[in-house]
């Protein structure tokens, strides 16, 4: 047991390694001057050779590999280009509000899948045509657009929910921190009023986010239900008397469940790339609109970061669920005793 | 020839009050594909009844049907299984549901996938006892558990209840699959192929549980297999079955003695029986079972068939009474030449042909014609 | 009750043969708009203020803009480039992918090694972000977007098309080439291609539509297509400007024009599975 998860350990590094070369390389090898973005195009010679002593840009490439990497793991992760903000500060401050919709969001995209996907591997027929639909449209939605559509209908129009306003009507004040996480804190402060606000607030940026995890779950363990379905223990639970949509549930799905946590790094995938495409629109204090912010003003040290940061959470969390569910599926333990 | 239409009851009506599992006409089709056709049988209680016929035969969907899990293409297109008296051919699922388990149980193929590989066995066993018994207590779950895997031979059960499935060995899983199947003392266990997975040893160790729990417990059992060994040392009556009807019926002793079918006959010939020496090859049955999309007229078996005359590919046989026993009965026109020819043991003599060369055949007058031969070769 | 089943199996043929005509309908449809659309660039992007934020009409199908321009002119355009961009990525990015693929299954054991594990490094990174970071260090605009793009799926062809190939190996028709002595490019051509080339084409429909929504989105951030190009995903970030104040149809029309012929791909691709039987892979 200890030598898989040392094997998989190990590739998960050289993954990393990889990774950061691949980051570093479209950050410093390919055209493009980042001390010439920092000073600006009207800056003299002067100051560009400054910055770039400074940047550490004269090094050789070598040498400047090993300053980002050590920076990238001491948690160092340099100063905005474009006003000079501590990076590891600003992600570190807008990181619970990302937290919050991502989780929500998930949530919302697991009790969705798992209803749809049971109940449509359950009765074929026009439900199942119906889940199909639903999932085949949810793939193509663009999560930015949704949010626009949202937007337009339960804000501009039936004016249920609140517009982009970040995660609080502005009168409001947020409650005090505990988890970073408005909702909780708002709860676990007897804050009613802050909490069903900050819960407003989450309807529509949610759902936007929701969309493709969703449609993605919704597929996978539709395919992973129906191919459980298919097995000879469903006749012989059918046989102890137990009812069709007993054995679907207690049975099927949590064959079916298994192998789709698997993927977890896809739908983790999803919620970071939803995130940049969403928060903004909803004028959302997360990391994703700091990246679109640090795009729109070229400032390289912010996405490098970012981008670098989602491959390492991306990969760790691969790593995490593979070695849970290693432990949690008896299938993949018999597996691993026998290799 | 004798009557062409099929007698509609059997031949030699049984006590009726006495039997478990009654089958009636049973026709059993996948889309517009009969895959069972016309079965009728009647198990009585603590009978051992085995259905022997090769692969495609149409015997595991049989079991399927008897027991109401036909797969969704599947339905009975017409007559009755009563279990205990009650017909279940027209049930709904819940009260269905209610039977299964309780007064009729499965046995399934294969043991490797027969059980939930992510839940502990422990819970597969509580899950029969809990769905017809409610109220039952965690305590008396438990005990009960390792009272049943004891029954079966599973050594240290209290400890190995928590195990899962990939735990056990593939005959260790079967002997579960088993207490399950008479957890609730069940009136009949239907078993389909129950030790085809598993090797020699552990098939007769299995046989030897199953076959001393149903004595003791007074179940009765349906056997099916293609296996005719398993079938001499367990049953009491046999029926074997062909493209998906029953040709032959009759006490496990009388077939043994006088198979009256040409199929039963090649079934026996083809089983390396004690009397017969090594050097002698085993027979085989020519050809392949028919599509069941494209039965042959007349006898499903003719084709195939050393025996067959003419009027074998017209008119389909009907049942025809054999022998001493007044339950045995075969669908072969020529039933009684076949029941003359047939003892085993001392097959040298009248026997047809050991060797499968339909040509080679000259004690029975049958001529196979030419336009089937070919048929039967692929 | 033999009858009753026979024709829900007919039905559900038909409606998997319905599927196909669905799509390809979609498809050919698109690609019609798309020639429209790129014959009349000039059109769509003639600012007329006095024109401006017209709701959906007879003469304006989808409205216009603030500058004045036809939404449906430039939904238009849009299906154009979307459809050329997302070809030429599918493409580029297939080829690339075959090559790398070709290269893990007929090369040395540790090449294979090498190229999956920088396959999987890239892999790490969500697509669209990756495609962004390459996009910002060339420089914005759509065909670096492109570039991006082309970077994040070539690990994603090669992986797949890779199991094909180390499949190939043990054929007989490769083992037998590389008895006789053909030359590894000559048996990467003439017979490891061929063999691929269904999986290659599955692949290509699978990654199209995701190639389409990842340019969008690079444009919506705004590294993609720069104003004033009529790309769905910039006229989806004008439309965000204008939905507030109620002009919903700026946003909405190309977004609708997006989902369609992302389904209309999803719904090709799921039947060019069924057909070649190829295994359901999710990327």
């Amino acid at each position: 047991m200890p030598t898989y998860i040392l094997r998989q350990v190990l590739g998960v590094l050289q993954t990393l390694l990889l990774s950061s070369i691949i980051s570093f390389a479209v950050l410093r090898l390919l055209p493009g001057d980042p001390a010439r973005l920092i000073v600006g195009p009207l800056a003299g010679q002067a100051a560009l050779d400054a910055v770039r002593e400074q940047l550490g840009l004269n090094d050789p490439v070598i040498v400047q590999y090993f300053d980002y990497v050590g920076g990238f793991l001491t948690g160092n992760w340099g100063y905005s280009y474009s006003n000079g903000a501590d990076v590891t500060a600003v992600l570190a401050a807008r990181l619970p509000a990302t937290i919050e919709l991502a989780l929500y969001a998930f949530l919302f995209a697991l009790v969705v899948a798992i209803v749809v996907a049971t109940i449509a591997s359950y009765r074929r027929g026009i439900v199942g045509a119906l889940a199909k639909f639903f999932s085949l449209i949810g793939l193509g939605t663009p999560p930015f657009w949704l949010a626009l559509v949202l937007l337009l209908v339960f804000s501009v129009n039936l004016k249920v929910l609140p517009g982009p306003s970040g995660r609080l009507t502005s009168f409001l004040q947020p409650p005090p921190t505990i988890t970073g996480l408005y909702t909780v804190d708002a709860l676990l402060s007897g804050n009613v009023v802050a909490f069903s606000d900050a819960l407003a607030h989450l309807v529509l940026p949610a759902i936007a986010l929701a969309v493709i995890p969703c449609a993605f779950l919704t597929r996978l363990l539709t395919a992973n239900l129906e191919d459980a379905a298919r097995g000879a223990f469903v006749t012989v639970v059918r046989s102890k008397g137990v009812s069709r949509w007993s054995t679907h549930t207690r049975h099927v799905l949590h064959n079916a469940l298994l192998p789709t946590v698997s993927s977890s790094g896809v739908v983790l995938a999803a919620l970071i790339t939803g995130s940049v495409l969403v928060e903004e629109i909803f004028d959302w204090p997360g990391v994703g609109q700091v990246l679109v912010q640090g795009i729109q003003r070229q400032d390289f040290a912010v996405v490098q970061t970012f981008i670098l940061l989602s491959a390492v959470i991306y990969v760790l969390v691969n790593l995490l669920v593979d070695v849970v569910v290693g432990f949690v599926d008896p299938r993949l333990r018999l597996q691993r005793a026998g290799s | 020839m004798s009557t062409l239409t099929p007698p509609a009851a059997l031949p030699a009506p049984t006590d009726t009050t006495d039997s478990v599992l009654e089958v009636e006409n049973l026709h059993v089709a996948y889309g517009s594909t009969q895959v069972v056709r016309d079965v009728s049988f009647r198990v009585r209680r603590a009978e051992k009844v085995g259905i022997v016929g090769e692969s495609g035969s149409g015997k595991s969907t049989l079991a399927l049907a008897i027991v109401g899990l036909l797969a969704s293409n599947g339905s009975v297109s017409s007559g009755a299984v009563r279990v205990l008296g009650r017909d279940t051919v027209g049930l709904s699922d819940r009260e269905f549901d209610r039977i299964r388990g309780r007064d009729l149980s499965l046995v399934f193929q294969d043991p490797l996938t027969s059980l939930d590989p992510v839940k502990t066995i422990g819970h597969q066993i509580a899950e029969v006892l809990k769905e017809h018994t409610p109220k039952i207590s965690r305590a008396r779950i438990r005990e009960r558990s390792i009272e049943l895997l004891n029954s079966v031979g599973v050594s240290d059960p209290a400890s190995r209840l928590n195990q899962y499935p990939h735990e056990y060995s593939g005959g260790m899983r079967q002997r579960v699959l088993i207490a399950i199947a008479i957890a609730n003392d069940p009136a009949v266990l239907i078993a389909d192929e129950p030790t085809t997975a598993l090797d020699v040893t552990t098939q007769a160790q299995v046989l030897e549980v199953l076959d001393s729990l149903v004595d003791r417990l007074g179940i009765s059992v349906v056997l099916i297999t293609h296996d005719l060994g398993v079938v001499s040392e367990f049953c009491d009556r046999v029926l074997v079955m062909y493209a998906g009807r029953v040709v032959e019926s009759s006490p496990a002793a009388s077939l043994f003695a006088h198979a009256s079918h040409p199929y039963s006959l090649a079934l026996l010939d083809s089983l390396p029986l004690p009397g017969r020496s090594r050097s002698e090859p085993l027979a085989w049955i020519p050809g392949a079972p028919p599509a069941m999309t494209d039965l042959p007229t007349g006898c499903s078996f003719s084709p195939r068939c050393t025996w067959a005359v003419d009027a074998c590919s017209v008119v389909a046989p009907p049942k025809i009474m054999v022998g001493a026993a007044d339950d045995h009965w075969s669908e072969c026109h020529r039933a009684e030449e076949v029941a003359a020819a047939a003892p085993v043991a001392e097959a040298a003599s009248a026997a047809p042909p050991e060797s499968p060369a339909p040509a080679g055949d000259p004690a029975p007058p049958a001529t196979p014609t030419d336009d089937r031969t070919p048929d039967a070769s692929h | 009750m033999t009858t009753l089943t026979r024709p829900k199996r007919v039905l559900a043929r038909r409606s998997v043969d319905g599927q196909l005509v669905l799509a390809l309908v979609m498809i050919a449809g698109f690609v019609v708009i798309a020639v429209v659309g790129l014959f009349m660039q000039t059109q769509a992007n003639t600012v007329n203020v006095a024109d401006s934020l017209q709701p959906p009409s007879a003469e304006h199908l989808f409205g216009t803009d603030a500058q004045g321009r036809s939404v449906a002119l430039r939904v238009a355009v849009g299906s154009g480039i979307a459809i050329v961009s997302a070809t030429v990525a599918v493409l580029v990015g297939g080829a690339l992918g075959l090559i790398v693929a070709i290269a893990c299954g007929l090369g040395p054991r540790w090449l294979d090694a090498v190229l999956m594990r920088l396959a999987d490094s890239v892999l790490a990174f969500p697509q669209l972000l990756l495609a962004l970071a390459v996009t910002m260090a060339l420089g914005t605009g759509l065909i670096t977007a492109n570039i991006g793009i082309i970077v994040t799926v070539v690990p994603v062809f090669a992986r797949t098309l890779r199991a094909e190939a180390l499949r190939s190996r043990n054929e007989p028709f490769v083992e037998a080439a590389r008895t006789i002595g053909l030359s590894l490019p000559r048996i990467a051509v003439r017979h490891v291609t061929p063999y691929l080339s269904t999986t290659l084409i599955v692949q290509m429909a699978a990654n199209f539509g995701n190639v389409v929504l990842i340019l969008a989105g690079l444009s919506f951030i705004g590294v993609g297509a720069q104003p004033p190009t009529a790309e769905w995903g910039a006229m989806i970030t004008d439309g965000l400007q204008n939905a507030l104040t109620g002009q919903w149809w700026i946003g909405v029309a190309p977004g609708l024009a997006l989902v369609l012929l992302v389904i209309a791909v999803n719904l090709l691709t799921d039947q060019l599975r069924h057909r070649f039987g190829a295994r359901q892979r999710m990327s």
